[in-house]
């Protein structure tokens, strides 16, 4: 299920230097190739679909107005990785805070027999493929990445859930390579001990 | 290599990362660990749980509720555009208005600089007082209490900072030469050198205070006019007055003028905008654009004034004033909207109004 790979940063080369041209066929080229993948990131990052999709609203408009400021350097998807990444961090602040305010969440997890399960987005169906077995094991997946810290869930989300190089990680979190080497290490043992504590054996 | 640093490394082995050394280390330990084997077995697992976790999908209003934005951005005009076009209708307006501003400045500056008075010598003879010496010049004023115009002669601009009154004349010192303009408050600061302005006590002394001096604008022409006209006078009359008649009346006269002026000074200071400086908050957002924004409006509804938003090199600045109670509050919001980088050092700024400047700058 995962996607194709990364798309070709060549085609995004031209499709940004047309953009900045004003050409809004082109930057909407863009929104298509790479919304799938910013809206994963903000999902796995905020733990709430909803919220995910207006900080993926917020990272596009913001990354057409920062066009002028985009030099090239780096790869189209590492800058707007960059800008999401931010803004799904700065959204799930806000919700923290607002959840610290209230006294019941909508957006708490709900109980189940197995102990809390994040709420699944209402659009989403279940594979017909999927055992029930397989289907808890991903529902419990998803809460161990959720349980993560921020700094190391965004390091497994981008390694594991969407297969950004080492090199590419630390740019997008400017971070120096060795810390990106270790925070991921530390969360794929968190999630792995996580995992044996509700699945059992892997 | 030990068990620890095996299993620090197993992450790395995994994905290929590892140096040369570093896994031919971890290789040769694994040979013989069955515990390491089954950790890189389960580490193994786990990544392969997260690889295979399904997407999730766009909803199909995304893209366009995504362009329907940029493009309403992008259609509404910058602020140049706003600012200067249509060329042939703007420019010219915004040149008169220009012109009409710097007129009317030029105006205001002209009725509200201070002017100084030209005081008889026969004024100086109701005693040193300052309030007894500056009732008659009541008549015709119109200042208020705070305003030190009704304590100048008939003429004096209100509002004036200036040496005004007569008791502020005996502290002129006869200038030295290349003595330039003073500042309105005059000394307090007289020069050790100068030698201290003869006494009313001849009746004769200084210009009469019902002269009154053509209004100038500036503090300096005034005064330096003043110092003219005294000079001749001081210069006369110093021969017959002894020092030790002088200098008790002066200084007292001295006392009640620095405690007039910082009166004056402190009154006008109130008038005028809050006198502590705008205190500075660096705030780091993803996009500042965005961020001042919101800043904007958390400012607007905590019933604050956005006085000045304008771009930075980097980011954005934002002049904000908010009361001085809310500004707890406007920190709190400050943080949901991005990262405080620099706050000012007090969390409470008492009351009143409070000016702060807020950068956005883009988050590291």
């Amino acid at each position: 299920m995962r996607d194709a790979k990364p798309h070709n940063s060549d085609e995004d080369g031209a499709l940004v230097a047309a953009s900045r041209k004003g050409d809004l066929a082109a930057f909407e080229c863009l929104v298509r190739r790479h919304q799938g993948r910013m809206l994963n990131i903000a999902c796995r990052i905020t733990g709430i679909y909803e919220d995910a999709c207006e900080v993926v609203q917020d990272a596009f408009l913001a990354a057409h107005r920062g066009l002028g400021n985009f030099r090239g350097e780096a790869r189209f998807t590492t800058w707007l990785t960059t800008i999401t990444i931010n803004l799904a961090r700065n959204r799930l602040e806000q919700l923290r805070l607002r959840r610290k305010n209230e006294a019941f969440s909508l957006d708490d997890p709900l109980p189940g027999e197995d102990g809390d399960l994040p709420r699944d987005p209402p659009d989403r169906a279940p594979s017909p493929l999927d055992l029930v077995e397989q289907l808890g094991v991903r529902e419990k997946l998803k809460g161990c990445i959720d349980a993560l810290d921020t700094d190391f869930r965004e390091v497994l989300v981008l390694r594991d859930l969407e297969e950004f190089s080492y090199e590419e990680i630390a740019l997008v979190l400017r971070l120096h390579s060795g810390t990106v080497k270790s925070r991921l290490s530390r969360a794929r043992e968190s999630v792995k001990e996580c995992l044996k504590k509700v699945v059992g054996v892997l | 290599m030990e068990h620890a640093e095996v299993r620090k490394k197993l992450s790395e082995y995994l994905d290929g990362v590892s140096s040369q050394d570093e896994r031919a280390g971890i290789e040769a330990h694994l040979q013989g660990c069955d515990r390491c084997n089954s950790a890189l077995a389960e580490l193994e697992k786990t990544v392969s749980h997260l690889r295979g976790l399904p997407r999730e999908e766009p909803p199909h209003w995304l893209t366009g509720r995504i362009m329907a934005r940029v493009r309403a951005e992008a259609e509404k005009p910058s602020l140049w555009q706003r600012l200067f076009y249509p060329c042939h209708i703007k420019l010219p307006v915004e040149a008169l208005a220009l012109v009409a501003l710097c007129v009317t400045g030029y105006y205001i500056a002209r009725t509200t600089s201070p002017t100084v008075p030209l005081t008889s010598p026969q004024v100086l003879e109701r005693g040193a007082s300052p309030q007894s010496d500056q009732a008659p010049a009541k008549a015709g004023d119109t200042g208020g209490p705070r305003d030190r115009a009704p304590s100048v002669p008939a003429g004096m601009v209100p509002g004036a900072k200036a040496p005004a009154t007569s008791e502020r004349a005996l502290d002129m010192p006869p200038p030295a030469p290349g003595f330039a303009a003073p500042p309105p408050r005059l000394p307090a600061t007289t020069p050790a050198s100068a030698t201290i302005p003869p006494e009313p006590a001849t009746k004769s002394f200084l210009p009469s205070r019902t002269q009154t001096p053509p209004p100038v604008s500036g503090a300096a022409a005034p005064a330096r006019e003043m110092q003219e006209r005294i000079r001749p006078d001081v210069i006369r009359e110093e021969r017959d007055i002894s020092p030790g008649m002088m200098q008790r009346p002066a200084a007292r006269a001295r006392k009640s003028m620095r405690k007039e002026a910082a009166g004056e000074h402190g009154g006008r200071h109130e008038a005028e905008s809050p006198a502590v400086a705008p205190r500075t908050i660096v705030l780091w957002a993803a996009s500042p654009a965005i961020a001042g924004d919101e800043v904007a409006r958390t400012v607007s509804t905590m019933g604050g004034v956005l006085v000045r938003r304008e771009p930075g090199i980097t980011g954005e600045r934002l002049s904000v004033r908010i009361g001085a109670t809310r500004f707890g509050e406007f920190l709190d919001r400050l943080e949901e909207i991005g990262r405080i980088a620099k706050k000012p050092a007090l969390r409470e700024g008492g009351t009143g109004v409070m000016e702060l400047l807020v950068e956005i700058e883009p988050d590291r």
